[in-house]
């Protein structure tokens, strides 16, 4: 009897290995180097959840993400409708399909910041955002869903923004950004095309 | 007479390595090169003094550098680099520093300021807006919400302030393919120890690996004031280099021997030492004009040697006591009223006119006491007669020994007065401070550069508010403020202290605007809705902190007069100057220091008047006689002659060419001085020494002429125009046939 569990417990192992190896196999089919990721336009969904320490369920909102070379516009949906617009010259904030308000100065300088940041996450732009950030993992040699990791390389701004986990295959699919005082943002991506999404 | 006996020169050089022990070490760091400074600002008006100091303060200290080319990687990573390495002079405060106290301030103070956009809102009933726009920040993708605020600030109210109130553009760089560093400099940029930790930091930089290949563009006063003091110190390396090697030829020629341009040499470093010395020790700093007056000082200092020098020459004086006999009277009353003409520049309320007049009258004591005592030491036996001794003596000796008869003094009063009246007819007076200094181009293009990424151009210009209480100063400011955003929009408006912090009066109404039309009607379902939150959190005083540097800046009290600045862009100083009044003043700084040049210059013009009066009457109490006025003569015409012909010569006359004028007074009337002592044949000699004297003079200062530097290129042409007279008119002061 002992026997027999042992073989099929050696079995079992034996399959789910092979599982592995299969799948790892298909995601290095799948997932080319981040390196390789390059993305002109975007346009993508996406799903954000703000845990903030004291709040027992995460803030959401959902929206969409666009970026040509000349704007990059972050448009919340829900629960409000909210459109931020960056472009060389400006950033702009429209509530409800208001009129642009010019927000750039100030802590909405920062947004600014930030979300040419993650834009540059979602472009691939690893070189552009090495000027800011410490960047690890781009020379993993697994060709399987890639997570990047980027730490400020300013102190003040470590503060403000804290460490970011990037992941995706094709494309990148999520971004997580812990703060320094427990907080971490969430943002998931719809895939922009059908098959692109990681195989994890 | 019996004093210059009595002066050992072993007393003498303890003096002077006593005030070199004391003013070596402390120079470097009290050498003051801003022209400005020269003046205190406005006598008559110490308030608009005192604001025009700390808003030239404020302007010249902010520094900005702009890295361009290369990758983002490369360009953040020298930015970081530079910003170390500024930080290690010890004397840099990045803008984040000021940017950080600012926003505790705002934090402390979330309850009881509003934005004016806010306060509109309130008032109207509208608290419903700003609790809808803090939960969609919440919300928000990239918010910058974070859970401490939901204790302290729910409706991040402070983020608010910091994008209304907080100064826009100024460091708010939007070019992805451009990277910042900005900050102040805690120090004077006109301090020359300052300029050269800064400069030395940035050639560090720039020798650096990783800032190879990429472009750094500068904005700020401090690279200014070091291109013109690294410009000014070539310049007197050269100019100091020519003269001292014409100087070395000039009395080899005369003694054919290098022991006497190490004699004078002695008697420069004696006196310019001591000359320091005293203004440091009353001033506690030098101002940069001061230090090319003592350029200037040399060549008065080598004349009173020379003058000694040569009465070896003649065999009729044996010894060192007759030959210093020769010279004593003539030696003393030429140093008096030379100290006499310094003197009157200490009536002036000019710092560095005063500074000019202790450097000029210290240094001309000392030489004439080491000429009277050390040189006789240093000469050891008197030098032979050079070639050069031979040719002057031969030919501009015997034309200054000759006596001129009436005629020739009537034709030379009347040809003064022809070139006096054609000089002054199309006078050339320039005041305008802009025109002093003419700046880098290469800087200037760089700060072009910079300002275009920033989008900010600063007009320099300020209202001064002022008020018998700071209270009532905050209140005239805001209802200005006020006033000026309803005609330019809000949106033209630059920074404005009264808005961060603001009156009695405003803080308690807008606290009362806020608690009754925001937090007590809203706060509750915010909370409610936000899942989270202390609706205590906006209970209790602010914390008391000192206001942020940007606001104290702005700020002052001057002799029990309160004022604050308001900085105004460009689009704001039509629409101040409509609302100018007795408590409201548009201040251009550029065209008040030219207003103030132009006071100065009249007064030094009077101050010249006085000095020569002064002199006159000293003569007239030395000699007793109404003839020794005839000494004046030269140095008078030499006075008013040289402004007509500099100008006409199309050089301006500006404060600097008046205080250049004090020099003709106090120098050009030792050359009359000895004319009028030794009359006779025995004189060729004494007219020898005398010609050297003026060459040497107009050596040293005249090469001060060719200074790119207009006020000090005015002081040597002026000088060396005033000299040259003063030496070529010297016969009139003798007897008359």
């Amino acid at each position: 009897m002992g026997n027999t569990a042992n073989f099929a417990r050696k079995a079992c192992t034996l399959f789910a290995l092979s599982i592995g190896w299969t799948s790892d196999a298909i995601a290095a089919v799948s997932c080319p180097s981040p390196i390789a990721l390059s993305v002109g336009e975007i346009d993508r969904k996406f799903e954000q959840r703000k845990y903030l320490v004291g709040l027992t369920a995460p803030l959401r909102s959902e929206g969409r993400l666009t970026a040509t070379p000349e704007a990059i516009v972050w448009h919340m949906l829900e629960p409000f409708d909210v459109m931020l617009t960056i472009t060389p010259d400006a950033i702009t904030q429209s509530v409800d399909g208001g009129a642009p308000k010019a927000v750039d100065r100030g802590a909405s300088a920062l947004t600014g910041t930030i979300a040419r940041t993650l834009t540059g996450l979602m472009r691939g732009q690893w070189s552009d955002l090495e000027a800011t950030f410490e960047v690890e993992g781009l020379d993993a040699e697994t060709r399987t869903a890639w997570t990047i990791e980027l730490t400020p390389l300013e102190p003040r701004l470590g503060g403000v923004i804290g460490r970011i986990a990037v992941g995706g295959c094709r494309e990148v699919d999520r971004v997580r950004i812990e703060h320094a005082n427990g907080d971490r943002d969430e943002i998931h991506f719809e895939p922009s095309q059908p098959g692109a999404e990681a195989v994890e | 007479m019996k004093m210059a006996r009595a002066i050992s020169p072993v007393l003498l050089l303890l003096a002077v390595a006593l005030a070199a022990f004391y003013a070596a070490p402390r120079l470097p760091g009290r050498v003051n090169t801003d022209i400005l400074s020269l003046f205190p600002a406005d006598r008559q008006d110490p308030v608009l003094a005192d604001a025009l100091r700390q808003a030239g303060r404020e302007a010249s200290n902010r520094v900005a550098f702009l890295i361009e080319g290369g990758s983002s990687k490369a360009r953040s990573a020298a930015a970081r680099r530079l910003e170390d390495m500024m930080a290690q002079t010890g004397i840099f405060a990045p803008v984040a520093e000021d940017t950080e106290v600012l926003w505790h301030w705002l934090f402390a103070h979330r309850a009881t300021l509003l934005c004016p956009e806010d306060r509109a809102r309130l008032l109207d009933g509208r608290g419903e807006e700003i609790a809808g726009e803090a939960l969609r920040r919440w919300y928000a993708p990239l918010g910058g919400a974070r859970s401490e605020f939901l204790r302290s600030d729910p409706f991040l109210l402070t983020a608010r302030l910091v994008d209304c109130l907080a100064p826009g553009g100024q460091f708010a760089l939007q070019r992805p393919d451009m990277t910042l560093v900005a900050g102040r400099i805690t120090k004077s940029v006109y301090r020359l120890d300052v300029q050269d930790r800064v400069a030395r930091r940035i050639a560090a930089w720039r020798a650096l690996p990783e800032s190879q290949g990429l472009i750094l563009n500068r904005a700020g006063a401090v690279f200014h004031t070091t291109y013109g003091a690294d410009r000014a110190r070539a310049e007197m390396t050269r100019i100091g280099g020519v003269t001292a090697a014409a100087i070395l030829l000039l009395y080899w020629l005369m003694f054919a021997s290098l022991r006497a341009p190490l004699i004078a040499a002695t008697m420069v470093i004696c006196s310019l030492t001591a000359g320091t010395a005293a203004t440091i020790v009353i001033f506690d700093q030098v101002h940069v004009m001061a230090l090319v007056f003592g350029a200037a000082l040399v060549g008065m200092v080598i004349d009173y040697t020379t003058y000694y020098l040569t009465t070896g020459f003649n065999s009729e004086l044996r010894s060192v006591a007759e030959r210093r006999e020769q010279i004593l009277r003539p030696l003393t009353i030429g140093t008096l009223t030379s100290v006499a003409a310094f003197g009157a520049l200490l009536v002036f309320p000019v710092p560095a006119f005063r500074q000019i007049a202790v450097l000029g009258g210290v240094g001309l004591v000392t030489a004439w006491a080491a000429t009277l005592t050390l040189t006789p030491v240093l000469e050891r036996g008197r030098l032979r007669r050079g070639w050069g001794a031979g040719v002057i003596r031969r030919t501009v000796g015997r034309l200054l020994s000759r006596s001129a008869s009436w005629r020739v003094v009537m034709a030379c009063l009347i040809t003064a007065a022809i070139i006096a009246t054609f000089g002054y007819r199309d006078s050339h007076v320039l005041d305008n401070v802009r025109e002093f200094q003419v700046p880098s181009q290469e800087l200037a293009a760089e700060e072009t550069q910079v300002r275009a990424a920033l989008g900010f151009a600063p007009s320099g210009a300020f209202t001064l508010v002022r008020g018998l209480s700071a209270e009532a100063v905050i209140e005239r400011e805001e209802a200005f403020v006020a006033a000026l955003a309803k005609q330019v929009g809000a949106e033209n408006l630059s920074f404005a202290a009264s808005r961060v912090a603001p009156s009695r009066s405003r803080k308690e109404a807008d606290a009362s605007l806020i608690a009754g039309a925001l937090i007590r009607p809203h706060l509750a379902a915010f909370l409610e809705r936000l899942g989270a939150g202390d609706i205590d959190a906006y209970d209790g005083a602010p914390a008391i902190q000192a206001p942020p540097r940007l606001v104290t800046a702005l700020r002052g009290a001057t002799e029990g007069v309160h004022w604050s600045i308001v900085p105004l862009s460009t689009p704001m100083i039509d629409a101040a100057l409509l609302r100018e009044g007795p408590e409201l003043q548009i201040v251009d700084p550029a065209t008040r220091y030219s207003s103030l040049m132009a006071d100065y210059r009249r007064y030094a013009t009077v101050g010249l008047a006085i000095a020569i009066a002064s002199t006159g009457l000293f003569l007239l109490l030395a000699y007793r006689q109404g003839q020794a006025l005839k000494i004046m003569l030269p140095m008078t015409m030499a006075v008013i002659l040289t402004p007509a012909l500099t100008m006409a010569l199309g050089m301006p006359f500006t404060v600097f060419s008046a205080m250049g004028l004090f020099l003709v007074v106090g120098a050009g009337v030792d050359y009359a001085l000895f004319q009028y002592e030794y009359p006779q044949d025995k004189g060729t000699w004494t007219s020898v020494g005398i010609a050297l004297a003026a060459i040497m003079t107009c050596i040293s200062i005249g090469m001060l002429s060719l200074s790119s530097v207009l006020p000090v290129a005015n002081f040597g042409v002026t000088v060396f125009t005033g000299i040259s007279l003063s030496l070529i008119l010297s016969p009139l002061a003798r007897h008359w046939k």
